[in-house]
């Protein structure tokens, strides 16, 4: 079964107060299975976000049909919504979005907290430790933001969005605010979850970036030009080691 | 989201911001307190009040010349007598004659009050004697010139509180003092109870008096419940006695102690009301802050909101955090305001001498008040704050 499965999918601004209609989305016919690795790439403008978005059930489309896990989002009322969010979707964002002056452990505590059957205390803490520990950030579990780098507080925000188990993690420019070399440590931690089945749907502006995933969509103007598997896809861990090995003395 | 959780935020929150907070609930605080201290102090003046009357007596009925028209006094001793024969709800009666009078001693003269008064006078009053006796039935009926004093005439007369068997001179006729009453102190308008001299009523009517009325007639009901129908038969026994037509207006003028507290402590009540609605107002002004901070932080943390609702916070989950936010808030307020008026109402107990009650009940309702305050100003900033649109939630700065 599709994990995703959008059909005509649009998504419009402006409509209703008369001003002029911006087609963020104009037909968006997408498929996307379990365990795949996606890079969706386009210029800026062509709608990438507004996609992410609407694939990760923070907007609605103005038309069109979006099935996530072959349930029907539109459909759903607020709540529900909310519930698909924090249980089958993980975010990653561009500018991390941890909270500030809160501890790593408890920003990746955030979305157990939500759940409805909340699980006890001492489970969210242990479910949050495994996760901080798959980032490998084990050790800096009690560091607030503003004590950890870059590419530490995106790794943060990757542990938050796996913490719940979800089906999807949604990455948009997840590499955008980091150096080479944080971007390449991001990559090889997404590889290594997409190796253990994990679905990983990546916005980047970067060839360089894409070019680790294994299918690449393009977006312009709100419609897709060209959708694809990338052949050879390459592999982070080992552009991370030359990398590194170029650039020490 | 557990309201343990949703608790243990709030307190994060707050104490992150502190000196903001505690500014923000100053409000509460100068409200809580001021609502506590003002109800202590006017429920304490008004015990205060009470004190004082039923100190007068038990169950008094009084009976008094016409208000404003004492020349039209027409109050006797055989009207004390027909009430006390006739009267089957009271217990206790006495004419008394009041007259202010030099009376000298073996050490000094003095200026004090004498009353003449019955036997009975002493079951009305409930005043206890330390030396002596009190004046008898033989005293009244004879017209003896005997004495009962207070301890202060006692130590301007004799020098010291004693004086049961010296003799007193009140204007050229000597009394011989028979009772010595028992210390009573002042009362809360300062006056002086035992600045007094008791003597026998015909004794006094004979030598202070030029015509025989009485100043007052005091009467003890039989029961505090039965003292409206009380006044009701001695009302009617003096209307017969002064021989009043049903179309006359009584020429005398009945206190009832119950009426004469309700009277004195009305006005206080009125005062205590009035001052706890002006400390009310600045709770509600405190309202209006907590509403002020809770939106200027929905605004700061605009960010966080979208972060929450992007792992599945739901609207009524962020609701609740704010709201819970400022209830939290308006309580630390409202405990700090109560234990503060607590110790504003220690401090007066032990260094002024205004008493002040506190009622454990209404301490309750303005901490409840508090809490009312928080989910009241803190209901619109909390609706605002779980309206926001997730996306651009996510994208303000
Ligand atoms: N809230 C909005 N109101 C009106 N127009 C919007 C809104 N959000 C996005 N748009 C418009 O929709 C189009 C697509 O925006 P979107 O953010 O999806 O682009 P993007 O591909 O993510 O660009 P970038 O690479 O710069 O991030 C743009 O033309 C943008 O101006
Ligand atoms: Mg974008």
């Amino acid at each position: 079964m599709n994990l995703v499965l959008m059909e005509n999918l649009q998504r419009y601004y402006g409509t209703g107060n008369g001003g002029v209609t911006v087609k963020a989305l104009d037909g968006i016919d997408l498929k996307i299975l379990p365990g795949e690795f996606v890079a969706i790439m386009g210029a800026s403008g062509s709608g990438k976000t507004t996609l992410m978005n609407i694939m990760g059930c923070l907007d609605l489309p103005t038309n069109g049909k979006y099935f996530l896990e072959g349930i029907d989002v539109t459909t759903l009322n607020p709540d529900q919504i909310a519930e698909i969010r924090n249980l089958k979707i993980g975010f990653v964002f561009q500018s991390f979005n941890l909270l500030p002056r809160t501890t790593a452990l408890e920003n990746v505590e955030l979305p157990l907290l939500y759940r409805r059957n909340g699980q006890s205390t001492r489970a969210i803490r242990d479910h949050a430790k495994e996760a901080l520990s798959r980032v490998g950030l084990e050790d800096r579990m009690d560091h607030v933001p503003s004590q950890l780098s870059g590419g530490q507080q995106q790794r943060v925000a990757i542990a938050r969005a796996l913490v719940n188990r979800p089906s999807l993690i949604l990455a948009d420019e997840p590499t955008g605010n980091l150096d080479t070399e944080m971007s390449l440590e991001i990559m090889t931690l997404f590889q290594e979850l997409h190796g253990s089945g994990i679905t990983i749907v990546m916005v980047t502006h970067e060839p360089d970036i894409a070019r680790f995933a294994e299918r690449k969509v393009v977006v312009r103007d709100g419609k897709i030009l060209q959708d694809g598997p990338i052949p050879n896809p390459a592999r982070a861990e080992e552009v991370l080691k030359r990398f590194r090995e170029e650039h020490t003395l | 989201m557990k309201p343990t959780v949703l608790v243990k935020l709030s307190f994060r929150s707050i104490f992150r911001n502190r000196m903001r907070s505690l500014l923000t609930t100053l409000g509460i605080i100068i409200g809580v307190s001021s609502v506590i201290i003002m109800v202590a102090i006017g429920e304490g003046s008004q015990a205060q009040i009470r004190d004082t009357i039923n100190s007068m007596g038990s169950n008094l009925l009084v009976v008094l010349p016409p208000r404003g028209r004492f020349d039209a006094n027409r109050l006797t001793q055989k009207d004390a007598e027909r009430i006390r024969t006739e009267a089957t709800l009271v217990s206790a009666v006495s004419g008394t004659l009041r007259r202010s009078v030099t009376v000298v001693g073996g050490t000094g003269n003095w200026t004090t009050t004498v009353y003449g008064v019955e036997p009975d006078y002493q079951a009305i009053k409930q005043w206890e004697l330390l030396e002596g006796e009190f004046l008898s039935e033989q005293d009244v009926k004879s017209r003896r010139k005997v004495a009962v004093i207070g301890s202060t005439v006692a130590k301007n007369l004799f020098g010291s509180v004693t004086g049961v068997g010296e003799t007193l001179r009140i204007g050229n006729a000597p009394f011989q003092v028979v009772g010595l009453l028992k210390s009573r102190g002042t009362n809360s308008m300062g006056q002086d109870l035992d600045d007094v001299v008791l003597v026998p009523l015909t004794t006094a009517l004979v030598r202070l008096s030029r015509n025989n009325y009485l100043s007052s007639i005091e009467i003890s009901a039989i029961s505090e419940d039965r003292m409206t129908e009380a006044q009701a038969e001695v009302e009617g026994i003096l209307r017969e006695s002064h021989r009043l037509s049903d179309d006359k207006e009584n020429d005398f003028e009945i206190l009832n102690q119950s009426q004469i507290i309700e009277v004195a402590s009305s006005t206080a009540k009125v005062l205590t009301i009035l001052l706890a609605c002006i400390a009310g107002v600045s709770l509600v002004v405190g309202g209006i802050g907590i509403m002020n901070i809770m939106l200027v932080s929905v605004t700061e943390r605009t960010r966080e909101i979208g972060v929450r609702l992007a792992v599945g916070a739901r609207k009524k989950d962020i609701l609740l955090q704010f709201l819970t936010e400022s209830i939290v808030l308006s309580l630390l307020g409202g405990a700090i305001g109560i234990l503060f008026s607590l110790g504003v109402i220690a401090g007066l107990g032990k260094f002024s001498s205004i008493r002040a009650i506190v009622n454990p009940l209404f301490i309750l309702v303005s901490a409840g008040f508090a809490g009312s305050v928080g989910v009241f100003f803190g209901y619109y900033p909390a609706r605002k704050a779980s309206g926001l649109n997730p996306i651009e939630a996510l994208r303000t700065e």
